[in-house]
């Protein structure tokens, strides 16, 4: 919702109290017939009327707009970002000043003003318009780190052409960029196969058979119309898909643990090995999906957007990555649980020879335990380690490789175990 | 260059507003003082020759002691030739009587107050002030400062010589200078402080704006002092009068109603002859407040054209001299063609509506449908999400769908995603078709609003 202020008017003698008082010495002037008085104190008035009523419609008809270029992008790359002001009237607005709210590094070459809110920044623009005119102005936004950021809200302020009574108008626009979590390339990577046969080297691993429908399920954007099955959909007033039964599957799920790099009051150990392993996460599901490995991923993370956890299950569609990716950029530091409660409550649903790929940084005794567990239950599983190595005991029964800087993923390889 | 100009013209507008108070304050004790001798032009002259040396002194960059001390010595200079100039204009230079008269009215202060002392009070005072200004960094806020201050001043000035009698003079003109010059001051002080009017596009057009606006302040500030007299007060006190005599007749009226005890009855009226008229022929004249109302009319159409020629004519005159130092900043600057025309269209289609819905409200009212209660219950809740929504910050755009709305709402709140498409569901159906809810359905309905309510979408802005 629009918010309204008017900011303190330039000078005393400009306020309400000090016109109240100018009012009442011009009558008083004019009951006594002082006429040289009257006329300054009714030029003082005049200045001040005549002020404040431009003020007051100096932002009648004024909009504002905010328009990027992407609203997607890897580090590094940057955002092509236009402002628009348009004075749709006939009031001309001598200066307006449009404050945009953005996170604080996004223009580095600029000296901006800090923002309402921590780690925010006001990017300033000001113009003067004539009657029915508009400004545009363009500014890149350079994207360095991994995140879920917020655009807005945009604040103009104006007023008359003396500068007496300023006004300001906040509007709640905004918008959102993400900025994804960096992709390392993986030059091999073993990943345990379903079947202990050996897995296939044909590119596609998955194959559904279309004459063993095992169910319906609801129809999302994603699902081809061929499988939509009428009769079904026709019943439940609503589109559903057909379910066939997978005659060969390979599936990963990546679990983030998120709270193996936080200490218990949830701040972060090291920064570096945090986004690190954000980026392992985001590089391993890369490297499957591009082979057409189905990858699913979850994290213990209050996302930045929702707070609720990650949980994307695995999925080798086109929009596979952009979905994780999505998810990556928006964890935070903050755990939305212990991870092993997490675990245990994911895994459920998890169909029998998903491949676990557990990426976490200091491994407590109970995570161990709980690795540990999975293995005997005969449970694929794989830990990338960010950070400095642990001994844990269990580094040589299960497939653990360590990653200490993004160098390190070009040495993933070798069988799991 | 550009830039020296914009100061030099802040530079102005202060020597301007300081002049203008102690045109008017050194009036008033040249008056009462010297009886009128001095001539304050001429001691005024020293505030300039303070600044200009001031400021060539500043440029020296030698010692803050040194700069001050050649300052106050200029000073004692000039006070001497003021004092030799203006009261011992037919003494010889040779003659050292005038050299000496400072002194002597020193010691004289506590018998009589001689025009010498006046001199060196004013000119020590006018020559701090210049040499304040050579210093003084101009600013919005000073300006602001400097108005105050001065309209301070020269409302006491005129007070006090408004009840010793004294008649200023030019004190109208002195006046519109102080405002003009400090109206023209704030308004560049102010621009020049941020991206504004003075640094963009169209600057002649804006000088021009900024001269028409400060002469309509002036006449303005005119019309409320002829119009603010005595006896417009006695009128509005008039009218103030009957308006209480009218509340006090209304509580008499009321307190007639109340039982009293019978009043004795008055004794009848004397007969009386009836007067006849005289018939006489009046011709019509047109009435006195008709011929005000059309004088002012005419005045104000005037004025209005000649603040449009005056606009016209220095827009075109500053825009021929800032055509070429004109500098964007990096904003690119569009007309909007067309947009007053539909705006205008708009207006008159509005008009015409209003108009067409006057002459709709003398017709007698259809009468209006009345909703099925299912429809209306829905109808009413999406009205109540709508508030809600509103009220946290999250206000459905006219340009909206109900769809569009709901993507926007479930993207900041995707644990109500569910609840949200429902209502949504729910009001278009009811809203675009003539589908019927059934009775689960709007049960569903009022727990999804329920669930939704305690959402906290305000959190998410």
């Amino acid at each position: 919702m629009e918010e309204r202020f008017s900011p303190q008017p330039a000078g005393y003698l400009l306020g309400r109290f000090g016109l109240l008082i100018v009012l009442a010495g011009l009558l008083l002037a004019a009951w006594y017939g002082q006429v040289i008085l009257v006329i300054v104190l009714g030029l003082v008035l005049s200045a001040a009327g005549i002020s404040k009523l431009w003020s007051r419609y100096s932002l009648v008809g004024v909009s504002c707009e905010r328009w990027l270029s992407e609203r997607r992008i890897f580090p590094g790359q940057y955002i092509e970002l236009r402002l628009r002001l348009v004075n749709r009237k006939l009031l001309p607005l001598p200066w307006i000043q449009l404050d945009d709210e953005i996170p604080t590094g996004f223009a580095p070459e600029l000296s901006l003003t800090p923002g309402s809110r921590p780690g925010f920044s006001f990017l300033s623009k000001a113009a003067a318009l004539l009657w029915y005119t508009g400004v545009s102005w363009k500014q890149r936004l350079y994207g360095n780190k991994r995140g879920y950021y917020t655009l807005g809200p945009m604040t103009l302020t104006s007023g008359d052409i003396f500068g007496f009574y300023p006004r300001s108008i906040t509007q709640p626009l905004i918008d959102h960029v993400i900025i994804y979590p960096r992709i390392f390339p993986i030059a091999q990577m073993g990943i345990p196969p379903l079947y202990p046969i050996g897995e296939t080297t044909a590119e596609l691993r998955i194959f559904e058979d279309p004459v063993r429908v095992i169910g319906v399920r609801d129809y999302s954007p994603r699902d081809s119309r061929r499988r939509i099955h009428w009769k079904a959909s026709a019943r439940h007033q609503n589109l559903q898909v057909k379910v066939f039964e997978p005659t060969t599957s390979l599936n990963v799920v990546i679990f983030l643990v998120i709270d193996s790099f936080t200490a218990s009051h949830g701040e972060v150990y090291n920064e570096d090995d945090f986004e690190l392993g954000i980026s392992a996460a985001a590089s391993v599901a890369d490297y499957l999906l591009e082979r057409r490995n189905p990858v699913g991923l979850f994290a213990n993370s209050r996302l930045a957007d929702s707070g609720q956890p990650a949980n994307i299950l695995p999925g080798s569609s086109t929009g596979q990555l952009v979905e994780i990716l999505e998810a990556l950029a928006k964890i935070t530091h903050t755990a939305s649980g212990p991870f092993e409660e997490f675990l245990q409550t994911e895994q459920i649903g998890m169909p029998w020879g998903t491949t676990f790929i557990l990426i976490l940084s200091k491994a407590s005794p109970s995570l161990i335990n709980l690795l540990v567990g999975m293995k005997e239950r005969g449970q694929r599983l794989m830990v990338l380690q960010i950070g400095e190595p642990t001994d844990g005991g269990i580094e040589h029964t299960i497939a653990w490789h360590n990653i200490r800087q993004p160098g390190d993923f070009s040495k993933i390889s070798g069988e799991t175990r | 260059m550009k830039s020296n100009w914009q100061k030099g013209v802040l530079y102005v507008a202060v020597i301007g507003i300081e002049g203008c108070w102690l045109y008017a304050l050194m009036a008033l004790l040249n008056n009462k003082v010297a009886d009128g001798s001095l001539h304050v032009f001429g001691i005024l002259l020293l505030y300039l020759i303070s600044f200009g040396l001031n400021r060539m002194l500043l440029r020296l960059r030698w010692p803050a002691v040194c700069l001050r001390t050649i300052s106050w010595l200029i000073w004692v200079a000039g006070l001497l030739l003021i004092v030799k100039i203006q009261l011992f204009g037919g003494l010889a230079w040779s003659d050292t009587t005038w050299l000496l008269a400072v002194p002597r009215a020193i010691a004289d202060v506590i018998y009589t107050f001689k025009p010498e002392l006046l001199i060196l009070i004013s000119t020590a005072a006018i020559w701090w002030l210049g040499r304040r200004l050579a210093y003084l960094k101009i600013s919005f806020a000073a300006l602001v400062s400097e108005f105050q201050l001065g309209l301070f001043i020269m409302v006491i000035t005129f007070f006090i010589a408004s009840q010793i009698e004294v008649e200023l003079a030019h004190s109208i003109y002195l006046i519109v200078a102080f405002f003009f010059f400090s109206l023209l001051g704030v308004s560049v002080s102010h621009a020049l402080e941020g991206t504004s009017w003075l640094s963009g596009l169209y600057q002649g057009h804006w000088s021009g704006l900024l001269l028409v606006s400060i002469s309509l302040i002036l006449i303005v500030g005119f019309i409320i002092s002829l119009v603010v007299t005595p006896d417009f007060l006695q009128i509005i006190l008039v009218a103030l009068k009957w308006v209480w005599g009218l509340i006090m007749k209304v509580f008499a009226f009321f307190a007639s109603l109340l039982p009293e005890p019978e009043p004795a009855e008055p004794p009848p009226p004397i007969p009386m002859p009836e007067a006849v008229p005289p018939e006489e022929f009046k011709p019509w004249t047109m009435p006195e407040f008709l011929r005000n109302g059309l004088r002012l009319g005419w005045s104000i159409l005037m004025a209005g054209l000649f603040l449009f020629a005056l606009w016209r004519l220095s827009s075109t005159i500053f825009g021929w001299l800032r055509r070429r130092l004109a500098g964007t900043g990096g904003a690119d600057y569009e007309k909007l063609p067309g947009a007053f025309r539909a705006d205008f269209l708009s207006f008159l289609k509005r008009l015409l509506h209003n108009l067409l819905g006057l002459r709709r409200l003398f017709r007698p009212k259809a009468a209006d449908k009345p909703l099925l209660p299912e429809i209306a219950s829905i109808r009413q809740i999406y009205r109540q999400f709508l508030h809600w929504a509103a009220d946290a910050g999250f206000p459905r755009q006219l340009s909206q769908t109900p769809h569009e709305y709901l993507y926007e709402l479930a993207s900041l709140l995707p644990e109500a995603q569910e609840d949200l498409g429902m209502i949504t569901q729910q009001y278009v159906r009811t809203r675009y078709s003539v589908w019927l809810p059934t009775e689960d359905e709007l049960h569903q309905l009022k727990q999804s609003w329920y669930n939704v309510k305690r959402c906290p979408l305000g959190d998410r802005r």
